[in-house]
C-alpha cells in the first residue's frame, strides 16, 4: 500500500471504513479512556510550532504489513505469521492472547480484546460475514482487507485472468475521499502502488529497525 | 557473645531436633495451611473471574501490556535462583558452611519455580488453551513456533525444574532413609519409596557424591540460561528501554540477588519458627550477607549501565 | 448469524421448546419463513442516497442474509432478511465518485440502532419525560386526521407549522406542497451551521442563491477563508476528491493552498500557508488581496472601490504582515487558475455578508467565474428554482425564531431538532411547550421529539425512498434517488407518504397529483431525457441511484452569471458581551464527528478519534496553550465558559492552532436526551450563543459571542483522547 501524505486531508473516514468492513467492536468510552479503544488504523497527528506558526500534519496508521515483522517470530503459536502474498496474516482462532506481539509492533497496530467484542441489538446486523469475529482474549489488527484480497483472486482465478491492477481495494482505500490510500501489487512494477513507492517523496517508517514494511509513505510537501 | 561456629549439637540430636516438625505436627501448622490456603483460594477466585469476565478487568492496557503478570513471573523465576544456583556454587567451591542453607535455598527454588511458571498461564487471554504452548504432537501437526522466545521459556522452565528437583531430591536421600528408619506405618512406607533403598553404605555414597557433582556443574548453565531467556523475552521486541544486550546478565544478576535475600528471609523465619538457632548459625547469615552485598554492587551496575545505554543514544 | 449467537439462540429454542406446555407461546423463538428470495451468502449491491448531511453522496449498499428477531402477529421470532451490511460511495455518483466520509459510513447505524422507534407512540406522561404507550397505526393516523380537522374546522390551517431538517429534496418539495394545500405555511428548516448568508451573496454578486461549487480539482492555487471544506463544511466529499487532484492528480504540478482562518481546522491543518486572522476580519483581507493585484496592474478591477484596502490599512485590521499581504496576493494572480472559497466561521459574524461579498469580489477579479479551475454553481433542475425562491424569500433563518414567537397550534416535527440547536434566547423549548399538539416523524427521542405528543416514526433511509438534489458538489446536475435497499424492519411509515395518507382521510380531504411519494419521483424521473437510446430515465436512475446529465441538458437552468459590484466599505464585526466581562472569542464550530450534533447517536462516531485533539466519547473546549498558562489551566482541567446567555463546562485541550484571545467548542455533545450513546454527555455549547444576526441577512450569527473562562475544577476522567492520549507523545519520542 502507498499512502499519499500529501492528498491526506486527515478526515477520518478510513478510520470508520475499517470498523465498519472489519466488525470492529466499539468498546464504549469508559474502555476508551483506558486506552483500549479499537483503531486497526488511525489518523496520527503531528503538531510543530507554536501560535501563529502552527503546522499540523496527519498520518494514517495501519499495520505495515513488515516483511521481516518482528510480531511474527515471537507469537508461540503462529497466530501472526507471514503468508505466501506477503501480508502478516493473523489467525484469531489460534491466538491464545500473550500478547507478546502487541509489545513487539514496534508500530502499535495491535489491539486486544479485553472483553468479547458486543453489539447492543440490533447492530449486530451490520456485521460483514466474510470476517471473522474475535472473541475475548485474543490479538487483532488490520489485515489489508484480506477477505477482499481473496474474494477478487477467486473471481480472477474463476475467469481464468489474473487480478487487475486497481481491482482489489481495502475498505479504508475505497472510503477514503481524496484518494490519499492506494493499494496493489507491489511485485508487479507496473503497477500503480509499486509506481508510487518508487517516488522521490517515498518512505517508510520506522525504516531503521528493519522491518521492512509494505507501506510506503509519500511525504507531504512543502510550499 | 559466644561464637559457637561449627559446634554442632550431637548427632542424636540433630536427628530429633530436625525430624520433631515432620512427627508432630502443630495446631500452628494448620493455621499457617489454612491462611495460604485462603490466600490460593483468593488467586484462584480473581482468576476465574478474569477468565469469566474478560481480561478487561485486570489494568492492563497499551502500553503495559503485561504488567503485574510478567513482574510476577520475572519475581519468582529470580527467586528460585536462591536455590539451585547458590548451592550449586556453594558445592563446587566446597563452601564447608554451605551445609546448613543449601537444603532450604533448593526448597525455595523448586517452589517458586513452580509458581513462577504459572504466571504465564494465568496472564493469557486464553488460559484454556494454554497447552498450545507446549510442543505436543496434535492430530494436525502444528507445533508450536521454536522462534518465540516463550516456548524458550517452556523448555527452559521445564528443564530448569526437573534439575532443580532432582538437585533437591538426590542429596535428600539419605535423609529420606533416616526418615524411613524412624518411623511407623504409612509415613514409612512413602519414605521407604522415596530412600530408593538407601543403606548408606560407602559405594551409595560415592554414587551420590560423584551425582551431585555432575549435577552441580550441569545446573549452573541451566539456572543461567532459564534467566536469560526470561530476559529474552523483553529483550526481543524492539520497545525502546527493552531492547538491550544487557539484558541477559542484568536478568541473571538481580535473580541471584533477589534470590538471596529471599533465602535469608526463609532461613530467619525456619530458625525462628522451627527453633534451628544450633544449625543456622550467625555464620551462615554473614556469609549470605557478604554474597548479598556482592551481588547489590553488581546489580546495581547494571542498573547504572541500563541508563548509560539511554544516555548514549540520547 | 454468527456461532455464538447460534448456540444462544439454538439454546433460547431448545429450552423455550421444552417450556412451551407451561411457558406463555410468547416466550418461544420461531424461525419465520422468509418474504424474500434469499441466495444464502451472496451479497447484493443497492444504491442508496446518504442521509447525513445535504451534500447528497450516493450510496451503493452491500445487501445480504442475516437472521433478524422480529415481532409478528405478537410472536418474537427470527427471520432471515435481506439487510443492508456496509454503506460504500456510488463510484459514478458525480458528487462523490466512490468517496465517502466518516458520518456517511456510519449512517447505516441508524437504521440497527438500538434505540430507534419502532412503532407509534402516544404521550402517556408529562410533556418532556420520555414516557409514551405503544399505539397503533390506525390509532395514530386517526389522532393526526383528528388534529388536522380541528383545525381546519376552525379555519386555522395557517396555525400548522412543520419543521424540517432541511436539504433540498423531492421529499421536501411534497412535503411543502401538501403544506400549501392544505393552507399552512412552508415548512420551517433550521440549521445552525446553514450557509444562507452565502446563497445571499452569492445571489447579489452572480445571480444565484446557491452555494457554489469549485472546480479544485483544475486550480492552481486555492485560498480559502474558514470553511472546513475538508471536513464538514458543504460537499466535503467532492472536494476532498477534487482537493487530492489538485494537490497529486496532475503530474508536474501541484496546487498550493493557503488557509485564512482563527482556529486551525481539519482543512487548515493541509494548508501549505496557514494565515490566522482575528474573527470576522476575513473580507477585509480579501479585499486587501484584491486590492494589490487590481493595483499592480495583474488583473483589471474596480480600484477606485478597492482604495481603502492598501496592504498597510488591511493590517491595522488583520494584523497580516503587508509583505505576506503582497506576496499571497501575487502568488493568486501568478498561479492562474486560481480560487477563493469562503464558508463557515467568516459568515457567522454579523458582517458576514461583507466578507462573502469580498471573496465573491476577489473571485470575480481573479476571472474564475465558470473557468476552469474556479467558481461554479451545480445547474439546478428548472422545478427547484422555485423552491429556492422561496427559501430566499423568507430570508435565513429567521424562520425558526419567527415560528417559536408565532405560537402555532400544532406542529409537525420532521427530523429537526431546534430545542438541541438553537440558541437560548429564542427560547424554542418555552415556546414548543405551548403548543397544544406536537407531532413528531423522528426515528429517536431526540430533545425535540421528546416534547411530542403523538410520534409517528418515519422509515430509515434504507428502508424507504430517498432522493436529494445537491445544490452544490458537481459540475455537472445531479438527482440522487433511490427505492428502498431492505425491508422496514418495524412498524414504521414513510412520513410523506403518512402526510399523503392523512391528507385524503381529513374532512376536507387534500390531495396531490400523487398518491405517494414513490409515484412523485417515478412522475418527476419519467419526463427526463434517458440515457440509453429507447431507455426510460426513471428505470435508469432507479438502477444507478440517480440521474446526471451534462451541463447542457434541457432540465438544467443555463448560468446566468453576472458578478455584481457590491458595497465594499469596511463593516466591523459586532461582538455579544463586553470586552472587558468576556475577554475571549468563541468559536462553537461543526463537529467532525456529528456536525451539528444529529449524528451523536452514532458508536461509531462517537469512537472516532477527533481528527485534531483525538477526542473521542467527549466534548471539550479548545484553548491555546499560553491562555491556558496565564489563567492556570491545565489539560484535562474542568474550565467553566461563561457568555451573556450562560455556563457551560467542558475539561480544557491544549490546541497550539488558536488565537489566544479565541476559545472553541465542537457544537455535537451535550445531548440531554438522545440515545444511550448520546445522552448526557458533556454540556451543549450552542447554550452559550448570543442572538446575534447577521446584520444584512437577519442569519443567526453563531461565531459572534464573547465569553470568559475559568478553572472550575480538577481533570474528572470525562475527557477521553485517544489511546489515553499517550500514544502518540510515545511515537513522537522515537
Ligand atoms: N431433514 C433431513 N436432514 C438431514 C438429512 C435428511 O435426510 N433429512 N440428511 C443428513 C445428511 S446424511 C447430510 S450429508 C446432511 C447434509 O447437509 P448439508 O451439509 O447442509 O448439505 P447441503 O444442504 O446439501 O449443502 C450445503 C451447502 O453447501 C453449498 N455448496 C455446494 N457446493 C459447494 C462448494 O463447492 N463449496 C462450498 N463452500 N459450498 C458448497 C451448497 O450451496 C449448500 O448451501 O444433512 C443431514 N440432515
Ligand atoms: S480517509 Fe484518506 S484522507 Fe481521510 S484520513 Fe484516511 S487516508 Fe487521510
Ligand atoms: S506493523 Fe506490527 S503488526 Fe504489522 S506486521 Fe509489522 S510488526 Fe506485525
Ligand atoms: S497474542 Fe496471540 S498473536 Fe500475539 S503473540 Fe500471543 S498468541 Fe501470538
Ligand atoms: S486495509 Fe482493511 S483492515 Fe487494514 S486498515 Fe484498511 S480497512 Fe482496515
Ligand atoms: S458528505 Fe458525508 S455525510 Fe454528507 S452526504 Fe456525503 S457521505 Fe454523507
Amino acid at each position: 500500500m502507498a499512502v499519499d501524505l500529501d492528498r491526506c486531508t486527515g478526515c477520518a473516514a478510513c478510520v470508520t471504513a475499517c470498523h465498519a468492513e472489519n466488525n470492529i467492536s466499539t468498546v464504549g468510552d469508559d474502555e476508551a479512556s483506558r486506552g483500549r479503544a479499537k483503531h486497526w488504523i488511525r489518523v496520527e497527528r503531528y503538531w510543530e510550532g507554536e501560535f501563529p506558526d502552527v503546522r499540523l500534519t496527519f498520518r494514517p496508521v495501519m499495520c505495515q504489513q513488515c516483511n521481516n515483522a518482528p510480531c511474527e517470530p515471537v507469537c508461540p503459536t503462529y497466530a501472526s505469521h507471514h503468508t505466501a502474498d506477503g501480508l502478516n496474516a493473523q489467525v484469531y482462532n489460534r491466538c491464545i492472547g500473550t500478547r507478546y506481539c502487541a509489545n513487539a509492533c514496534p508500530y502499535n497496530v495491535r489491539f486486544f480484546d479485553f472483553f468479547n467484542p458486543s453489539w447492543d441489538k440490533p447492530l449486530q446486523l451490520q456485521l460483514n460475514p466474510d470476517v471473522s469475529l474475535r472473541e475475548v482474549g485474543v490479538m487483532e489488527k488490520c489485515t489489508f482487507c484480506v477477505q477482499r484480497i481473496k474474494s477478487v483472486q477467486i473471481q480472477a482465478k474463476a475467469e481464468q485472468r489474473p487480478v487487475r491492477d486497481g481491482e482489489i481495494q481495502p475498505a479504508c482505500a475505497q472510503a477514503c475521499p481524496s484518494r490519499a490510500l492506494v493499494f496493489g501489487d507491489l511485485d508487479d512494477p507496473e503497477s500503480e502502488v509499486a509506481r508510487l513507492s518508487r517516488s522521490p517523496r517515498g518512505s517508510m517508517l520506522l525504516e531503521d529497525l528493519g522491518t521492512r514494511p509494505n507501506v510506503t509513505y509519500l511525504t507531504r510537501l512543502e510550499a | 557473645m559466644a561464637r559457637r561456629e561449627h559446634a554442632h549439637p550431637p548427632p542424636a540430636r540433630i536427628n530429633d531436633d530436625l525430624l520433631r516438625p515432620l512427627m508432630r505436627t502443630s495446631w500452628r501448622f494448620y493455621l499457617l495451611v489454612a491462611a495460604f490456603g485462603c490466600v490460593v483460594a483468593a488467586g484462584l477466585t480473581f482468576w476465574f473471574t478474569q477468565m469469566y469476565l474478560g481480561f478487561g478487568i485486570s489494568g492492563i492496557r497499551w502500553p503495559v501490556f503485561w504488567g503485574f503478570y510478567v513482574t510476577n513471573f520475572v519475581f519468582w523465576i529470580g527467586i528460585s535462583h536462591a536455590g539451585t544456583l547458590i548451592s550449586a556454587i556453594l558445592r563446587l567451591v566446597n563452601a564447608g558452611w554451605r551445609r546448613p542453607v543449601t537444603r532450604c535455598a533448593e526448597v525455595i527454588t523448586v517452589f517458586a519455580l513452580m509458581i513462577g511458571a504459572l504466571f504465564p498461564i494465568i496472564h493469557l487471554g486464553r488460559p484454556w488453551l494454554a497447552f498450545w504452548l507446549f510442543p505436543y504432537p496434535s492430530e494436525r501437526l502444528i507445533w508450536p513456533n521454536f522462534r518465540s522466545p516463550l516456548v524458550w521459556d517452556f523448555f527452559a522452565i521445564n528443564t530448569y525444574l526437573i534439575g532443580s528437583v532432582l538437585f533437591l531430591l538426590l542429596p535428600a536421600i539419605p535423609d529420606f532413609a533416616v526418615v524411613r528408619d524412624k518411623s511407623t506405618g504409612l509415613r514409612r512406607a512413602v519414605y521407604r519409596a522415596l530412600a530408593l533403598g538407601w543403606r548408606g553404605t560407602p559405594k551409595q555414597w560415592h554414587r551420590l557424591e560423584s551425582a551431585m557433582q555432575v549435577m552441580a556443574v550441569a545446573i549452573l548453565p541451566v539456572a543461567v540460561s532459564v534467566h536469560t531467556i526470561v530476559s529474552f523475552d523483553f529483550s526481543m521486541a524492539p520497545v525502546p528501554m527493552w531492547q538491550s544486550t544487557i539484558f541477559g546478565p542484568y536478568f541473571v544478576a538481580g535473580a541471584i540477588f533477589s534470590g538471596i535475600a529471599a533465602l535469608v528471609i526463609a532461613m530467619a523465619v525456619l530458625r525462628r519458627f522451627l527453633h534451628l538457632e544450633d544449625y543456622l548459625q550467625p555464620v551462615h547469615f554473614q556469609n549470605l550477607g557478604k554474597l548479598l552485598l556482592v551481588m547489590a554492587l553488581l546489580w546495581g551496575y547494571f542498573v547504572f549501565n541500563e541508563r548509560l545505554v539511554t544516555y548514549y543514544g540520547n | 448469524m454468527d456461532r455464538r449467537s447460534f448456540i444462544k439462540l439454538t439454546a433460547i429454542t431448545t429450552s423455550s421448546a421444552a417450556l412451551a406446555s407451561c411457558g406463555n407461546p410468547e416466550n418461544q423463538l420461531i424461525r419465520f419463513v422468509p418474504d424474500e428470495d434469499i441466495v444464502p451468502g451472496i451479497a447484493t449491491w443497492k444504491p442508496s442516497v446518504c442521509p447525513a448531511c445535504a451534500a447528497g453522496c450516493g450510496l451503493t449498499v452491500r445487501v445480504m442474509d442475516a437472521d433478524a428477531e422480529v415481532v409478528r402477529n405478537g410472536q418474537a421470532g427470527v427471520v432471515t432478511i435481506h439487510a443492508a451490511k456496509k454503506l460504500e460511495g456510488l463510484p459514478d455518483h458525480p458528487v462523490n465518485r466512490g468517496g465517502l466520509c466518516a458520518r456517511g459510513q456510519s449512517a447505516i447505524q441508524i437504521t440497527y440502532h438500538p434505540d430507534r422507534l419502532t412503532q407509534p407512540l402516544r404521550r402517556s406522561g408529562e410533556r418532556g419525560d420520555g414516557r409514551y404507550e405503544a399505539i397503533s397505526w390506525a390509532d395514530a393516523l386517526a389522532e393526526l386526521v383528528r388534529q388536522l380537522d380541528t383545525l381546519q374546522a376552525a379555519g386555522n390551517q395557517k396555525a400548522l407549522a412543520l419543521l424540517s431538517r432541511g436539504g433540498v429534496s423531492h421529499r421536501a418539495l411534497l412535503v411543502d406542497q401538501f403544506l400549501a394545500a392544505y393552507g399552512a405555511p412552508a415548512a420551517v428548516s433550521f440549521d445552525l451551521f446553514g450557509d444562507d448568508v452565502l446563497r445571499r451573496a452569492n445571489a447579489l454578486s452572480f445571480g444565484r442563491f446557491q452555494l457554489p461549487t469549485f472546480d479544485l480539482a483544475n486550480a492552481r492555487c486555492v485560498i480559502n477563508f474558514g470553511s472546513d471544506f475538508l471536513g464538514t463544511w458543504n460537499s466535503p466529499v467532492s472536494q476532498a476528491r477534487a482537493y487530492g487532484e489538485m494537490r497529486q492528480g496532475r503530474p508536474g504540478v501541484r496546487g498550493l493552498f493557503v488557509q485564512v482562518e482563527s482556529r486551525m481546522s481539519q482543512t487548515g491543518a493541509n494548508a501549505d500557508e496557514w494565515v490566522p486572522v482575528p474573527p470576522g476580519t476575513e473580507g477585509a483581507l480579501a479585499l486587501g488581496l484584491a486590492h494589490v493585484i487590481v493595483a499592480n496592474g495583474l488583473r483589471p478591477g474596480d480600484g477606485a472601490a478597492l482604495a481603502g484596502y492598501m496592504p498597510a490599512q488591511v493590517q491595522k485590521i488583520t494584523g497580516v504582515d503587508p509583505r505576506r499581504i503582497e506576496r499571497i496576493a501575487r502568488t493568486l494572480a501568478e498561479a492562474s487558475p486560481a480560487v477563493a472559497m469562503i464558508g463557515g466561521p467568516p459568515l457567522a459574524h454579523t458582517n458576514g455578508l461583507f466578507s462573502a461579498l469580498a471573496v465573491n469580489r476577489l473571485n470575480a477579479i481573479l476571472g474564475n467565474v465558470e473557468q476552469p479551475g474556479g467558481v461554479f454553481f451545480t445547474a439546478q433542475p428548472e422545478m427547484f428554482n422555485a423552491f429556492r425562491l422561496k427559501a430566499e424569500a423568507t430570508g435565513a433563518s429567521g424562520p425558526l425564531a419567527a415560528l417559536a414567537a408565532s405560537s402555532p397550534q400544532m406542529l409537525l416535527v420532521d427530523g429537526a431538532n431546534p430545542v438541541f440547536e438553537a440558541p437560548r434566547a429564542w427560547t424554542v423549548r418555552e415556546a414548543f411547550e405551548k403548543v397544544p399538539f406536537i407531532a413528531s416523524f423522528g426515528s429517536f427521542l431526540d430533545e425535540t421529539s421528546a416534547l411530542a405528543d403523538l410520534i409517528l416514526p418515519d422509515h430509515s433511509f434504507l428502508e424507504s425512498w430517498v432522493d436529494a438534489v445537491p445544490e452544490s458538489g458537481s459540475l455537472v446536475p445531479v438527482m440522487s434517488v433511490a427505492p428502498r435497499v431492505m425491508r422496514p424492519l418495524y412498524q414504521t411509515r414513510a412520513m410523506p407518504d403518512v402526510l399523503l395518507d392523512a391528507g385524503r382521510r381529513l374532512a376536507k380531504p387534500v390531495t396531490l397529483p400523487w398518491p405517494t411519494y414513490e409515484e412523485m419521483l417515478g412522475s418527476v424521473f419519467a419526463r427526463l431525457p434517458a440515457a440509453a437510446e429507447g431507455g426510460d430515465a426513471w428505470s435508469e436512475a432507479q438502477e444507478k441511484g440517480g440521474w446526471w446529465g451534462e451541463p447542457s441538458t434541457p432540465a438544467a437552468t443555463p448560468a446566468r452569471v453576472a458578478v455584481a459590484p457590491g458595497a465594499t466599505e469596511w463593516v466591523p464585526p459586532q461582538f455579544d458581551g463586553d470586552p472587558q466581562q468576556y475577554p475571549l472569542y468563541f468559536l462553537p464550530y461543526p463537529s467532525s464527528q456529528f456536525r451539528d450534533g444529529s449524528l451523536a447517536h452514532l458508536p461509531w462516531l462517537q469512537e472516532m478519534p477527533d481528527p485534531l485533539t483525538s477526542g473521542m466519547w467527549s466534548a471539550w473546549v479548545e484553548i491555546n496553550p499560553a491562555t491556558a498558562g496565564r489563567l492556570g489551566i491545565a489539560e484535562g482541567d474542568i474550565v467553566e465558559i461563561a457568555s451573556s446567555q450562560g455556563t457551560v463546562r467542558a475539561p480544557a485541550v491544549m490546541f497550539p492552532g488558536i488565537a489566544p484571545d479565541l476559545v472553541a467548542m465542537p457544537v455535537g455533545q451535550g445531548h440531554r436526551t438522545f440515545t444511550r450513546y448520546a445522552s448526557g454527555r458533556g454540556d451543549n455549547p450552542v447554550s452559550l450563543i448570543a442572538p446575534m444576526r447577521e446584520s444584512a441577512t437577519g442569519a443567526l450569527a453563531w461565531a459572534a459571542t464573547r465569553v470568559r473562562i475559568t478553572r472550575a475544577g480538577d481533570p474528572d476522567g470525562r475527557l477521553i483522547l485517544f489511546a489515553g492520549g499517550m500514544r502518540e507523545h510515545v511515537e513522537e519520542r522515537r
